[in-house]
């Protein structure tokens, strides 16, 4: 059968051929460090009053220098012809000046302000140096793509206090489940306790929650305080635990259903004891079988035993460990544990917890960044992590899942010594945002594309044989850069793009996920729930195949070639969330999910495959 | 129930009070704050009721703190 097929033709294999080199040389762009920014004279990241010349000779400069080195020849790297590199202290309100004087010069090479070092996106959070635990997470270098935009995140917990290190535009409404008013610590208007606690006011009365969601969305780059994993992710208060840490298992059963039908998709539950609960799990199963990760701190008896809801099957339960990557003293471990994550670990002294921003004694007037340390605030980093791996367009709480535990660490692996390594303990390993984040930009855009190239050329063939696609109208450049556009392969540049052009974040997307980042505003989920049909159904390259196979000539009419490649690109999107079941959507029961995916794949193929396959022109 | 022991402070999760009861057991205690600070370090005699519902302590049965006397 294949035989029959004629070769491809030359110009289409040397199409491929660019093809694949670019996406390689895409892959190796954003899997190796960034280059150098551009040489701004300005902006957030210069070091004002300090100047980096690359000099022919010695010669004499402006200024006082802190460094001199030779170094090989810039542009040809000749080890014979050196060149001096310095570094050179200059004042600031001179530095313009001296730059040009610089520059003007014979014997300078180049000469550029000196930046700070990381082309990452460094928040500028004071205290953000002392939070160990957030670049332990990979957080720093998973900010690039990601900062959990869209995705909203439910701390079941004491509630969370509206704390100015916290951004109250991005706390949505929660619920108050706490009924006891002996139990409820926060002054009403009048001073005193309330009467009767509002079931509206989520307001944390203890610190301990408050804390945790610093964790998950501190306020960050504001230039105050201390930073979170996902800064964008929104933040759903529900207090579910008492002024005195407590509270019963209807409570927190209740607190979970409500979480998730106001559209939390990843709950944070930094609580646990008791016995097993029906109703707690329960409400667990619920909550993953409507698309929610729960995500559950393991417990702090440092034994063997993992407490609830940790335990339960459906909720993903998190260890700790310490500034080394060594489990936590406290920490309780069993079977159960998926992850481990920074818990902090005092025994090695203060600033070995973890910092955020909290209430002051459990005081609401008086708020304080405090070290912490407990599976709580492990839960927290994973919590975080699966709001950026969410906000990426994977919606299947398993495959959030899957990809956590699949790019973990080695245990020990925070500079510590090694460790032995103990599944009960750690888990699939020490959690790693930045990678999972990396496998969603690049592994799986490649993935894609491979799916979208290969499903193309076999068509292409087939249409040729056919001889349905006359000579000249193989498929050109626009093609092939509709089926990257649809296979979400622009996902691989978001590491690049996005770093200092936030607004560009939406190239770490796949098409068809783009309109649930958009369109997932609270009140709105209507519009999430239709946007999120659409993309992950092939009604876009459909929409759009109609048009252009009704103009003549579709192939050689550049909309149609386009729109031939979009399909083919959109069938490679579907094709791969079919197999790595990365999509729920509501309504569909997850078993049916791959099947829906997958026919729409076919049917995005015959979409590029009837635009190709018209019949011949007489 | 009536359970006699020592109130300790532990460092985890922002601070948790807890029971060492005479008994060897070691119960996580939901009560204000105030009254389990004052009594830090000091044998005492807790009425109260088992709590078997799930808190921020994590570590051992949960007593629900009534009354507290200082021995």
């Amino acid at each position: 059968m294949l035989r029959l097929m004629p070769r491809p033709r030359l110009d289409e294999r040397i199409t491929v051929a660019l093809l694949t080199t670019a996406a390689a040389l895409i892959f190796g762009l954003a899997g190796c460090s960034r280059p150098k920014a551009q040489a701004a004279d300005d902006g957030p990241d210069v070091i004002p009053g300090l100047i980096e010349v690359e000099l022919r000779h010695r010669a004499p400069l402006p200024g006082k220098v802190l460094d001199e080195e030779e170094v090989e020849d810039d542009v040809y790297g000749d080890v014979f012809s050196h060149e001096v590199d310095v570094e050179l202290e200059v004042d600031p309100a001179e530095e313009a000046a001296t730059l040009a004087q610089l520059r003007a010069r014979e014997d300078v090479v180049w000469a550029e302000p000196v930046m700070r070092a990381e082309a990452l996106w460094l928040p500028n959070d004071p205290d953000f140096s002392k939070q160990w635990h957030l670049k332990a997470a990979g957080a720093p270098q998973a900010w690039d793509s990601a900062r959990g935009e869209g995705v909203t995140v439910a701390v079941i917990d004491t509630g969370i206090y509206p704390v100015d290190d916290l951004d109250a535009a991005r706390i949505v409404k929660g619920r108050n489940f706490v009924k006891r008013p002996e139990e409820r610590a926060l002054p009403a208007t009048g001073g005193g306790r309330e009467a009767v606690a509002s079931s509206d006011d989520a307001r944390d009365d203890h610190g301990h929650g408050t804390h945790v969601a610093g964790t998950i969305a501190q306020s960050t780059g504001n230039g105050k305080g201390v930073a979170g994993m996902a800064p964008l992710a929104k933040l759903m208060p529900v207090k579910v635990l008492s002024a005195f840490g407590g509270g019963n298992t209807h409570d927190i059963a209740e607190g979970i259903r409500w979480a998730v039908d106001h559209g939390a998709r990843v709950l944070n539950l930094s609580l646990g004891g008791g016995g097993r609960s029906l109703a707690m799990e329960s409400a667990v199963a619920y909550a993953r079988r409507r698309g929610a990760v729960v995500v559950c701190a393991a417990g702090n008896s440092g034994s063997r035993g993992v407490s609830y809801p940790a335990a339960y099957p459906g909720a993903f339960a998190v260890s700790a460990v310490g500034p080394k990557g060594e489990a936590a003293p406290y920490t309780s471990y069993g079977p159960e544990v998926q992850l481990a994550a920074p818990g902090g670990d005092k025994s090695l002294g203060e600033e070995a917890g973890v910092l955020q921003q909290t209430l002051a004694e459990g005081n609401p007037t008086e708020s304080a960044y405090r070290w912490f340390q407990g599976t709580s605030m492990a839960s927290p980093h994973v919590a975080g992590a699966a709001a950026l791996v969410m906000s990426l367009g994977v919606t299947a709480p398993g495959a959030v899942e899957r990809l956590l535990t699949a790019s973990a660490r080695k245990p020990g692996s925070y500079g510590g010594a090694e460790v032995e390594v103990s599944s009960e303990k750690y888990g699939a390993g020490l959690l790693d945002a930045a990678a999972a984040v990396r496998t969603e930009t690049v592994w799986w855009a490649l993935w894609r594309l491979a799916f979208a190239a290969i499903g193309a050329l076999f068509a292409l063939k087939h249409a040729r044989a056919l001889q349905h696609v006359r000579k000249h109208e193989g498929a050109g450049a626009l093609f092939w850069a509709g089926l990257g556009l649809g296979a979400g392969a622009l996902t691989m540049l978001a590491p690049l793009g996005a770093e200092r052009l936030h607004f560009l974040s939406f190239l770490a997307l796949p098409p068809a996920a783009i309109g649930e980042r958009f369109f997932g505003l609270p009140g709105t989920s209507a519009l999430a729930t239709a946007a999120g049909y659409v993309g992950w159904s092939a009604l876009a390259p459909f929409a759009l195949a109609l048009p252009a196979r009704i103009s003549k000539r579709p192939v050689q009419n550049a909309f149609g070639a386009l729109v031939a490649g979009l399909a083919f690109g959109w069938a490679g999107m579907l094709l791969h969330a079919a197999i790595f079941r990365t999509v729920a959507l509501p309504w569909i029961p997850s078993f049916l999910m791959p099947v829906w995916l997958l026919a729409f794949a076919i049917f995005a193929w015959v979409v590029g495959r009837g635009l190709l396959a018209r019949e011949p022109l007489q | 129930m009536k359970i006699t022991g020592t109130v300790e402070y532990r460092d985890l999760e922002g601070g948790v009070w807890q029971l060492a009861a005479d008994d060897g057991k070691r119960y996580t205690l939901l009560g204000s704050r105030g009254d389990l600070k004052s009594a830090k370090g000091q044998r005492v005699e807790v009425e109260g009721s088992l709590d078997d519902g799930a808190g921020i302590g994590m570590a051992g049965p949960q007593l629900r703190v009534d009354k507290l006397r200082k021995l």
